[in-house]
């Protein structure tokens, strides 16, 4: 079982175990905006994640509207709804290949951008770029007498435009595929949405309540034989 | 009659009235989000917030996302995730057709229903009454 201490997940998961029985991906869509509000209302108000919360009502008390209205569909479970979830395993981790490969070339470039940089400042005769008539590039004191040299002066500032470049492309690229990724992750893990699954845990949630509610009376009885 | 039976009287009362009050609220929340959305297509929060702007209706906002999903199922709606500017998506409601024509015939019940009421309840409120006019 995952333990978490972050309040939304929280708040979504108490939100997800008192949703009627719908699909699942009804039940997904409606999750997506849960969280979505809760980041536009962060974002748009500068409210804490539990205020925002609080705003929006006790996860039951939500959820039961949900019942209340003409939402609930029954138990209806459809063969598309089970290969949506492979798909998107697969999908995710597509996105994780995709996410290192990002990460791994796109700072290393920038790495090299700026050790570039460095190298010039430290040892510009080894970092002489000369092309020959040919079009044969090459860096280094070793030139043919008739290469040419070229961006003498320019190569600094193209390095370090190109590296600052190279970063804030990968980070925001990381960025967003790994928003992506979390999107598709939980389409992923949406068996636990299962409404099968969601009675059961909700099962196992009330006898683990009534269990915990009968011990703390048990624990009272014998403070008050001992009072009498 | 005891001070302590009186104060709970009392405390049923209000909680009545309160569960009366949330019954109002929700009763012209339906037609107040259909209106929110008259003028165009708009998101969860930024349709709370033109209630919140104009009405008083919404205690809670987590009542108003089963409100929208269950438009949307009676076919008073569309919606659509659109990708948005902040990171995240956002699903935009539309009215339908269907939908802009229920809020037409909600808001002219509306307008009946409130005046034939505003006249009932005068003599319950004089003053302010006279201050509406």
């Amino acid at each position: 079982m995952i333990m978490t201490n972050d309040p939304l997940e929280m708040y979504i998961g108490r939100f997800q175990a008192s949703l009627p029985s719908m699909t699942l991906a009804e039940r997904q869509d409606i999750v997506d905006e849960i969280r979505s509000h809760v980041h536009d209302r962060v974002a748009a108000h500068g409210l804490s994640i539990p205020e925002v919360l609080e705003r929006l009502g006790p996860p039951e008390t939500v959820a039961g509207e949900y019942h209340r209205g003409n939402l609930v569909v029954g138990e209806r479970f459809s063969l598309l709804v089970l290969l949506q979830i492979p798909f998107a395993a697969v999908v995710t981790v597509f996105h994780g290949m995709f996410l290192m490969v990002v990460a791994v070339y796109g700072y290393a470039g920038a790495l090299a951008c700026f050790g570039l940089l460095i190298a010039r400042m430290l040892f510009p005769e080894q970092t002489m770029l000369w092309m020959t008539p040919d079009w044969h590039l090459g860096m280094g004191p070793d030139r043919p007498p008739d290469a040419t040299v070229f961006l003498e002066k320019w190569l600094q500032p193209i390095a370090f435009a190109a590296g600052a470049a190279l970063f804030s492309l990968t980070t925001l690229l990381l960025q967003r595929t790994w928003r992506s990724m979390k999107r598709w992750y939980r389409r992923a893990t949406g068996p636990l949405g299962i409404p099968i699954l969601s009675g059961a845990r909700q099962a196992a949630s009330n006898i683990s309540k009534e269990f915990r509610d009968a011990r703390s009376r048990l624990m009272r009885v014998p403070t008050r034989l001992h009072n009498s | 009659m005891s001070a302590e039976d009186l104060s709970g009287s009392r405390n049923r009362r209000e909680s009545d009235l309160d569960r009366w009050e949330v019954q109002l609220r929700k009763g012209c929340l339906e037609m107040a989000v259909l209106a929110a959305l008259a003028p165009g297509r708009n998101y969860g929060l930024e349709i709370i917030r033109a209630l919140e702007r104009h009405s008083d209706l919404v205690l809670s906002e987590g009542t108003v996302y089963p409100i929208l999903n269950r438009l949307r199922d009676d076919g008073l709606l569309t919606s659509s995730w659109v990708e948005s500017e902040t990171g995240h998506p956002r699903k935009y409601y539309s009215l339908t057709r269907l939908g802009y024509e229920r809020a037409t015939r909600m808001a002219e019940l509306w307008v009946q229903f409130t005046s034939g009421v505003t006249a009932l309840i005068r003599p319950l409120l004089p003053e302010q009454m006279e201050k509406v006019r």
